[in-house]
């Protein structure tokens, strides 16, 4: 049943997609519109399905990869529409969405089978842990999207440009500098309830265990470009790189840790 | 004084965190603690010894990587104390009042020329610090102007940052651990701690789901004495216990074996042996311990690690790394194993694996973390923006446009 209602939420996102993309050439409003009541549609289905799992599990369903992923999905969606409506921003969702509807499109091959918690996972912890990683990892999501058109949209000679690109740059930078930040908060408030938690769990607050590390490496990569962006010369495109590289750390963390090396976290 | 502005600039953090970045992917790509066989057989010759001389097959405890901690804490400190030193100094003066706009990415139109909007914005910004661009069409200015709270969020970031740190390196040079398997009515000797005290395990329980099959929980009850005290304590997984100022983590378990080991000449000696273990023996030689559960059982459906009872001893000798005899084992049963040494299956039970940890450097992490997440809602959530105004002429006279940017 809530498999089913997946397939409806990535249909939807698929089609908003496509909308979105051509919005970047056609300049029609109601091409836009239509996205953004599609990407709202699917945000609600996707919350019907991560409400259908929570009743069923008795708890948010973050205990393997595939609930994850749709809370992910879910959060860069809300965050999405966040910037559409209140920043008054939904050009970006060209490069945002996409990424969302391949992302939902990797849960198809993923088991969609709930499990009850291992003793490991039966703590309070793991719902703020886990919480705080949907929201970080979504704010990056959002921040990476926002790079890519930024990269796409703004001249690297920006200073010459027109009063109104002037401002969609500063504009842009603004709302990417906000992501990061969201992003970085939770991304800390992450480290920091997993290592109260393994302190519980395993006795250690930090072992070096492969997601540890990369956890860290990807606070180090936003550290920097929070250190950077003080300087004019990486508020533009250069931060965006940085981002954009921020972003594969992040992606990394989460699968290519979760699958290709061992250690502490390999039960997600 | 140069080298400390050095050791405190931006690019010297940015230079350590993406030396740090570059040993933890080194460190998670490369596999860590293997035998030097094992790096030159997969990474060829060259390449092997470039890993064993750079330590790079112990990352986490090279020499490289200590002199990057070094480095980190050298900048991490010298950087708090500059921020703290400026946090001060600017607490001393009065702070502007925040610069508001009534909505953000506003438009205007006034009616005039140029120089006229130039002195409305210098009006508006007037007591805020504020710069302005002119360029031939248009001009652009911004403006802010930070509270006296903000001008702590970063200082005290960086300190909770130097508590983390400061409690690391406690923990590092004065935390003590021990793992111990001790088996259900055994006692134990704990070393770690201030005071040493006896560990009793006085019982093991998994818990289940309704299922019947998937364990829900660990516990263990145990006993901590000491020369004029005994104190019941439990502990299970996420739940750990504290006593004598040490943690008792619920780590893992296991099934113990009790054997009774005779000869010919009728000494007799009983041993607790758990599943893989390997014994010495006194007339040469050793004895491996394995246990695989009964046809009767497996039929059953139980599993092999969770049920102590219905398993069969497998014991093996090996001399000169060479097998010479091999046996199974019932419960109660009775072998002669070789010639003259006897081995008896006496009981099974749990033994419950606790990790033991004396640390006195973590409660002072835990407060850097506090003072690290209250830097942070400082830093970046009690904002105050700067507001950003790009104005050019048109036919009417001139548009502004207002923008309200990031914290600077």
């Amino acid at each position: 049943m809530a498999e089913n209602f997946n397939y409806l939420a990535f249909v939807l996102l698929l089609i908003s997609s496509s909308l979105l993309l051509f919005k970047l050439w056609l300049e029609q409003t109601w091409l836009q519109n239509a996205a953004l009541g599609l990407i709202f549609t699917s945000a609600i289905v996707l919350g019907i399905v991560i409400w259908i799992r929570t009743s069923a599990a008795g708890h948010l369903p973050f205990n393997n990869i595939y609930g994850f992923l749709l809370c992910f999905i879910w959060m860069v969606l809300l965050l999405y529409l966040v910037l559409a409506i209140y920043y008054k921003m939904p050009e970006p969702g060209a490069f945002i969405i996409p990424i969302t509807t391949l992302l939902l499109g990797v849960t198809f091959f993923l088991s969609p089978e709930i499990k009850p918690l291992m003793p490991a996972l039966r703590s309070n912890w793991l719902f703020l842990h886990v919480l705080t990683s949907v929201i970080s990892y979504g704010a990056f999501a959002l921040s990476f999207g926002l790079s890519l058109y930024y990269i796409v949209k703004i001249p690297i000679t920006a200073e010459q440009a027109d009063s109104k690109n002037i401002l969609l740059k500063e504009r842009l930078e603004t709302v990417i500098y906000n992501s990061v930040v969201l992003g970085f908060v939770f991304l800390t408030l992450l480290i920091i309830t997993g290592a109260i938690w393994a302190e519980q769990a395993w006795g250690a607050w930090w072992s070096w265990d492969p997601k540890e590390s990369w956890a860290l490496v990807t606070w180090l990569i936003y550290a920097i470009y929070l250190h950077l962006r003080r300087r004019k010369a990486w508020r533009g495109h250069r931060g965006c790189y940085l981002n954009i590289a921020g972003f594969f750390c992040v992606i990394f963390t989460f699968f290519g840790v979760s699958y290709l090396l061992s250690g502490l976290h390999s039960y997600m | 004084m140069d080298l400390i502005k050095k050791l405190s600039s931006v690019k010297f953090a940015v230079f350590i965190f993406l030396y740090i970045v570059a040993l933890c992917v080194i460190a998670t790509l490369l596999p860590q603690n293997q035998a030097a066989e094992y790096y030159s057989h997969n990474y060829g010759g060259v390449l092997s010894k470039i890993i064993l001389l750079m330590q790079f097959d112990r990352v986490f405890n090279s020499l490289l990587f200590a002199i990057g901690f070094v480095l980190l804490s050298i900048n991490l400190l010298i950087c708090t104390y500059q921020r703290l030193r400026w946090a001060f100094a600017n607490q001393k003066k009065n702070p502007r009042p925040r610069l508001e706009l009534k909505g953000d990415f506003q438009t205007e139109h006034i009616a005039g020329t140029m120089p006229e909007a130039e002195a409305h914005i210098k009006n508006v910004f007037n007591g805020y610090h504020w710069t302005m661009q002119k360029e031939e069409s248009q001009i652009t200015a911004w403006a802010g102007a930070k509270g006296k709270a903000q001008y702590w969020g970063s200082p005290i970031l960086h300190l909770g940052l130097c508590l983390v740190l400061v409690g690391s390196i406690i923990s590092l040079l004065s935390s003590q651990k021990e793992f111990k398997y001790i088996a259900v009515g055994d006692t134990a000797e704990i070393k770690s701690g201030p005071a040493p005290y006896s560990l009793k395990v006085e019982d093991f329980k998994i818990e289940y789901y309704d299922d019947g099959v998937t364990p829900k929980q660990y516990i263990s009850f145990l006993t901590a004495i000491t020369e004029d005290s005994q104190k019941s304590i439990t502990t299970s997984v996420n739940h750990p216990a504290e006593i004598h100022k040490t943690k008792i983590v619920q780590a893992s378990y296991g099934l113990h074996f009790k054997l009774m080991i005779s000869d010919d000449q009728g000494r007799q000696k009983e041993l607790s042996v758990m599943n893989g273990d390997t014994l010495s023996l006194d007339e040469g030689g050793h004895l491996l311990i394995s246990f695989r559960m009964d046809a009767a059982s497996k039929m059953e459906g139980q599993n092999s690690t969770d049920q102590v009872e219905g398993h069969r001893l497998l014991v093996m000798v090996r001399h000169n790394n060479e097998p010479v005899a091999a046996e199974s084992l019932l419960l109660n049963e009775k072998k002669q194993i070789i010639t003259g040494l006897y081995l008896q299956f006496m009981n099974s039970g749990y033994s419950t694996g606790l990790q033991i940890k004396y640390d006195p450097g973590i409660n002072i992490i835990f407060a850097g973390f506090l003072i690290v997440i209250l830097g942070m809602i400082i830093r970046f959530l009690i904002s105050n923006p700067t507001v950003y105004v790009v104005f050019s002429s048109d036919q009417e006279g001139v548009v502004i446009r207002w923008q309200k940017t990031s914290t600077i």
